[in-house]
């Protein structure tokens, strides 16, 4: 348990230094940013304040403390969920995204379920087949889609499944009339999480199939075929499970990366989730909700690796003893 | 395992050129480097020359808006009239300097701090790879907007901020790289003898991490390539160059996906995105492909043996096991795997019935049909070898050949051929034969078995011995046909004789009729599968029976090898090798088997373990009438169990025969040395009266070390003198490697002190140590680096070197 509770400890110093960044980031950009700090804070009307207008701004935001003094402001602040006033909505910024965040986690959330099922599958059944038509085959197909920039597929899906078959909508999570049911959301949804699918697959296929090709050099593999288990058998019930942690681990790493690709395809298919506010913000030079939106994504990507801990035990009989390192 | 690949030796890559970064180590060309370095290259073209050639310059309202394509335009015009070609030959060069530049300032970075973090350790690189992670968990895309949308959009913003967020995953790659190679034994091995880090480094980490950077480039140029594109199309790149993304940018805009226009303004942008980021990471696969380790999946379909079945020799009872097996399943009559009936019920195979009228029934190893297996089942009579084998005079097959010759030709001859070999043989009844059985590996083609024939009688244990690399292990798998690539059957027929269905392959027998236990048997059950579950599966596999019913034959199995019930329930991580050995033994007779192969049970255990588990499979034979077949290097171990012998070298048994008489008067050269191989050392030539110097050369006080929770050395004092000897003996894990390693620095004690010449050994250095005390590796095999020729380590194979852990110096 030793080693566990290291591991607990070490995981804790990385997401509290992971926020800490984040605030750092956001709190220095705007005074290595050329021009006046208080533009990030009221926007450009700044700039038309008289002298004495302007002291009494900095004082009132504590743009004429110390540094470290407005730091530690800025961080309690964030810790308390005060990330400021937006300049285009006038509303705290907390309010702006909390309304926004659902969206987005559902996007990605969707997304990345059906990347790591497909994925892991295929990677399975491609390692299996290594080198014949079948792992090449796929092998070129799930690279060619992980190299194509996730926005450009959304507009190619709009363009084709919207506009020219009408099959799907074109933007939007709802209908304009009526209650919205689940039934219409996913109907939204369905081309923006597929094309985030898309793009996302391909790492984690590739983790996959190479996890699953180390395996299958296992001794225990080969025992497995000695005790008469047919091909099937030894893939799913031993060489997959036997490669999910690796799986599982990289996996954790794709959670910002995903959130990342929603950004665009929330811009493309006018997803009124965090990357679009992202988005609007950068456009408007919204200061305040851009940081703020970066920080709340990092803070969904930290969320995201606790509960990939939590559950990590799930998946590793061997957890309790050797510790989630105890194995390559 | 066992094969060719010892005898093969290492091969020497040296430096690799240009030209073998595009071929596997097989030599066949490496066709994802190929076609993505061909990408690369007209990527990097249009970059440098897409300006010049461009048929119309930059900015200039050329044509009306939304042109389709046409003479004037090939790609059409955008919504300002803009030529789409030009935009595209001109908007490369964005994504070629933003890719090149922040790819090569992330990799260099990321190199040095994977380089920096993996060779220093300690402290650093905890902090370094702490800094890492955090990097890596924060959300890429939105820290470069808002990087970009606070400092202003352009070219520089955008590459100094890919490169400050694209280091992280380089530099974890390039260490954990590092530590890969550090950790080999190899590495270890030089360390012991002295070598320098900057030695080190030089000679074995910068090659092993080059091909890794190199995969790493291809992959951050990707990537920056990508997330330019993702920039430019949010409206944070460049404002003043047309870009790949910006031009997506603009038909996101104007919803050109909503018009005609999406055709020639939308596709050709992503396409040329998508080809240039699938060219970079094209080289990275192929240059991992290169880079990763070679593996022996079990998937590879490879050719096996021929398998023909035969109901049980002489009909005068069928095997009271496989009976008694079937018995106890229930309701399993009518299925595959009920009994057929008695042999009596399928009079006209009996063995005696010649072949020719008999067509053997070829089942088909593995469960693929359409296999060049059924090419390689020459008929036995004009097979080449075939006036070699019975050529009594050929130097290399003594009788056994001849035997085995005489087999092949007439089965039904062979106990009276076998007669002349002892006693026992007289009334041997075959459970198994295996007719011109040859092995090879890789290409060119190494024999690893060379056209062996032998039979398995009932009821008897036959010892297959020989030296590491003689093919004996080759020569257990592919009577299971579990022979994994670059193995292959070339040639070979077995017989079974079973009462099994004669249309089932040899997958169908594996566990059922046939058992296996495999070399070092520790490593083979599932670390995730608790023991009772492993050997569960197997009954469920070829059983038709409910979950009681298999419960208790596997509790019963697992109790026969002497595996208390509390032990039952355990994974494999919480028993010790000697019980993980002993569960696959069960797992193995669980279903009775009538032919049980073991491969090398004896490797890795001492010599209390190496008793106990041939005890074992010599009561285990007698309890359940198992025929058994033994694989081992310790010929003086196998005897023990063996009631004839099979002496393998060089892929062929050079002599067979009852296991006392071959052991008392061996007739081949190779046996006697075989057996001269254990005999007892003879006594040390110094005198042991020698005086005790008054200064010890080694010395241990109290020295303590435990290995996470586990004590491996509690308070050991131990001195040795100049130019004496102290052998370590003790049962695996007991502490011998860790107490020798000790002496060379190489690991360092929890408590208490080591001192060479009375200097704390971790004052002295490496260097030095290195020519005070030589460590002979166990394990010679991983001690010598894949990539060099042994002579220029100059380390020494030799038998486990752990007793000697010091010797004289000048």
């Amino acid at each position: 348990m030793g080693a566990l509770a290291r591991h607990a400890g070490r995981r804790l110093l990385e997401y509290g230094g992971t926020f800490l960044a984040a605030v750092g980031i956001n709190f220095l950009l705007p005074h290595l940013a050329p021009g006046d700090p208080l533009i990030y804070v009221i926007g450009p009307e700044a700039t038309e304040l008289s002298p004495a207008e302007r002291r009494a701004e900095l004082a009132r935001y504590g743009l004429d403390e110390p540094l470290h003094v407005q730091f530690v402001d800025y961080l309690l602040g964030a810790l308390q969920g005060d990330l400021g006033t937006s300049l285009t909505y006038g509303r705290p910024v907390t309010d702006v995204l909390a309304a926004r965040l659902p969206w987005t986690l559902l996007l990605v959330g969707s997304a990345l379920l059906l990347a790591v099922v497909l994925g892991t599958l295929l990677g399975a059944v491609s390692a299996w087949h290594e080198g014949d038509r079948t792992d090449l085959g796929l092998m070129a197909g799930v690279v060619v889609a992980m190299s194509a920039p996730g926005f450009w597929l959304g507009m190619l899906f709009i363009a084709v499944f919207a506009a020219w078959l009408g099959w799907f909508p074109a933007s939007g999570v709802r209908s304009a009339r009526g209650a919205p049911t689940a039934l219409d959301v996913a109907h939204h949804l369905a081309l923006p999480v597929a094309a985030l699918t898309f793009v996302r697959l391909g790492s984690i296929y590739l983790i996959a199939r190479n996890t699953v090709l180390s395996t299958l050099g296992e001794d225990f593999l080969l025992f497995s075929r000695a005790k008469g288990l047919s091909d099937r058998r030894v893939l799913y019930g031993h060489a997959l499970p036997n490669s999910l942690l690796p799986v599982y681990t990289r996996f954790t790493l794709q959670v910002g990366v995903a959130i990342g690709g929603a950004v665009a395809i929330e811009t493309v298919f006018a997803i009124p989730g965090i990357g679009r506010v992202l988005f609007d913000a950068a456009l408007e030079r919204d200061y305040p909700l851009l940081q703020g939106a970066f920080l709340v994504l990092t803070v969904t990507v930290i969320a995201a690796n606790v509960v990939a801990d939590l559950t990590y035990p799930l998946i590793d009989p061997r957890t309790g003893a050797g510790g989630p390192e105890g194995r390559p | 395992m066992n094969g060719p690949e010892e005898a093969a030796g290492p091969t020497d890559d040296g430096p690799r050129s240009v030209a073998s970064v595009v071929r596997t180590p097989d030599g066949d060309v490496e066709w994802f480097t190929v076609i993505g370095g061909l990408g690369i290259a007209v990527f990097l073209l249009v970059g440098v020359f897409g300006p010049t050639l461009a048929p119309y310059p930059d900015e200039r309202l050329v044509g009306n808006p939304f042109e389709p394509p046409g003479a004037d335009h090939l790609l059409g015009t955008d919504d300002a009239g803009r030529d789409v070609l030009s935009l595209l030959l001109i908007g490369a060069r964005v994504s070629m300097v933003v890719g090149l530049v922040a790819g090569t300032a992330a990799v260099l970075v990321g190199t040095a701090v994977g380089v920096t973090a993996g060779i220093v350790g300690g402290r650093v690189e905890a902090v370094l790879m702490r800094v890492v992670d955090v990097v890596l968990t924060i959300p890429f895309l939105p820290l470069v907007i808002v990087v970009a949308a606070v400092l202003g959009p352009g070219l520089w913003t955008t590459v100094g901020v890919l490169s400050a967020v694209m280091w992280a995953r380089p530099a974890r790659e390039v260490r954990s790289e590092v530590l890969s190679i550090r950790e080999r034994e190899y590495i270890e091995a030089a360390r012991a003898m002295g070598a320098s880090a900057g030695h080190l480094a030089v000679r074995y980490v910068v090659p092993g991490v080059l091909l890794i950077v190199v995969a790493q480039y291809a992959r951050a140029v990707s990537m920056a390539v990508l997330l330019e594109a993702a920039l430019s199309f949010l409206g944070l790149g460049d404002p003043t160059r047309p870009s790949w993304g910006s031009m997506l940018f603009w038909a996101q805009q104007r919803s050109a996906f909503l018009t005609g226009a999406w055709k020639w303004w939308v596709v050709p942008p992503g396409l040329a995105i998508t080809a240039s980021v699938l060219s970079f990471i094209f080289v990275t696969l192929g240059v991992e492909r290169q880079a990763g380790p070679d593996r022996h999946s079990v998937a590879t379909d490879v050719p096996g043996i021929d398998v023909e079945i035969r109901p049980p020799h002489g009909g005068d009872e069928p095997t009271a096991t496989a009976d008694g097996g079937r018995e106890g399943t229930p309701g399993a009559g009518a299925g595959g795997d009920g009994s057929t009936g008695t042999p009596d019920d399928e009079g006209g195979r009996v063995p005696d019935a010649t072949d020719a009228d008999d067509q053997p029934r070829r089942a088909a190893a593995t469960e693929g049909d359409d296999h060049p297996r059924t090419a390689a089942a020459t008929d036995a009579d004009d097979h080449p070898r075939t006036a070699a084998a019975s050529d009594a005079d050929d130097q290399s097959r003594t009788a056994a050949a001849t035997d085995a010759g005489r087999h092949r030709r007439a089965p039904a001859d062979e106990r009276a051929a076998g007669a002349e070999a002892g006693p026992a043989d007289a009334d041997g009844v075959p459970a198994l034969s295996v007719e011109d059985l040859t092995v090879e590996y890789g290409t060119p083609p190494t024999v690893a078995v060379d056209d062996v024939s032998v039979d398995l009688r009932r009821d008897e244990v036959l010892g297959v011995v020989g030296e590491s690399g003689s093919g004996k292990s080759s020569f257990a798998l592919a009577l299971l046909d579990l022979l994994r690539a670059p193995g292959r059957v070339t040639d070979g027929r077995l017989t079974l004789y079973t009462d099994a269905d004669d249309d089932v392959g040899l997958a169908d027998l594996r566990g059922d009729d046939v058992g296996f236990v495999p070399q070092e048997a520790m490593n083979a059950l599932d670390p995730r599968q608790s023991l009772l579950t492993q050997v569960l599966e197997a009954v469920h596999v070829h059983r038709d029976c409910d979950r009681a019913t298999a419960r208790a034959r596997a509790t019963e199995a697992l109790e026969s090898v002497g595996l208390p019930p509390e032990s039952h329930g355990r994974y494999p991580f919480e028993l010790s090798g000697g019980m993980c050995q002993r569960g696959v033994v069960a797992t193995a007779i669980v279903n009775d088997p009538q032919v049980l192969v073991v491969d090398e049970p004896t490797t890795g255990l001492d010599v209390v373990t190496t008793v106990e588990t041939l005890d074992l499979l010599s009561d285990l034979g007698a309890e359940r009438d198992l025929s058994v077949v033994v694989i081992s290097h310790d010929l003086a171990a196998v005897r023990r169990v063996a009631d004839r012998l099979a002496v393998m070298k060089a892929g062929r048994f050079v002599e067979v025969g009852d296991a006392d008489r071959l052991a008392a008067a061996p007739d081949h050269a190779y046996t006697r040395r075989l057996l001269a191989a254990r005999t007892p050392l003879p006594a040390p030539t110094a005198s042991s009266e020698r005086q005790a110097s008054a200064d010890a050369h080694l010395a241990y006080e109290g020295v303590e070390k435990a290995f996470g929770d586990e004590a491996v050395l509690e308070g050991v004092d131990l001195s040795l003198d100049r130019g004496r000897s102290v052998a370590l003996l003790g049962e695996s894990g007991a502490g011998k490697s860790t107490l020798a390693r000790m002496a060379l620095g190489l690991i360092a004690p929890d408590a208490g002190t080591v001192t060479v010449d009375g200097r704390p050994v971790e004052t002295v250095g490496r260097r030095a140590l290195g020519r005070e005390g030589h460590y002979v590796f166990q394990d010679a095999y991983s001690s010598l680096p894949p990539n060099r020729w042994p002579s220029t380590t100059s380390a020494t194979p030799g038998l486990a070197g752990s007793g000697r852990s010091s010797r004289p110096s000048a």
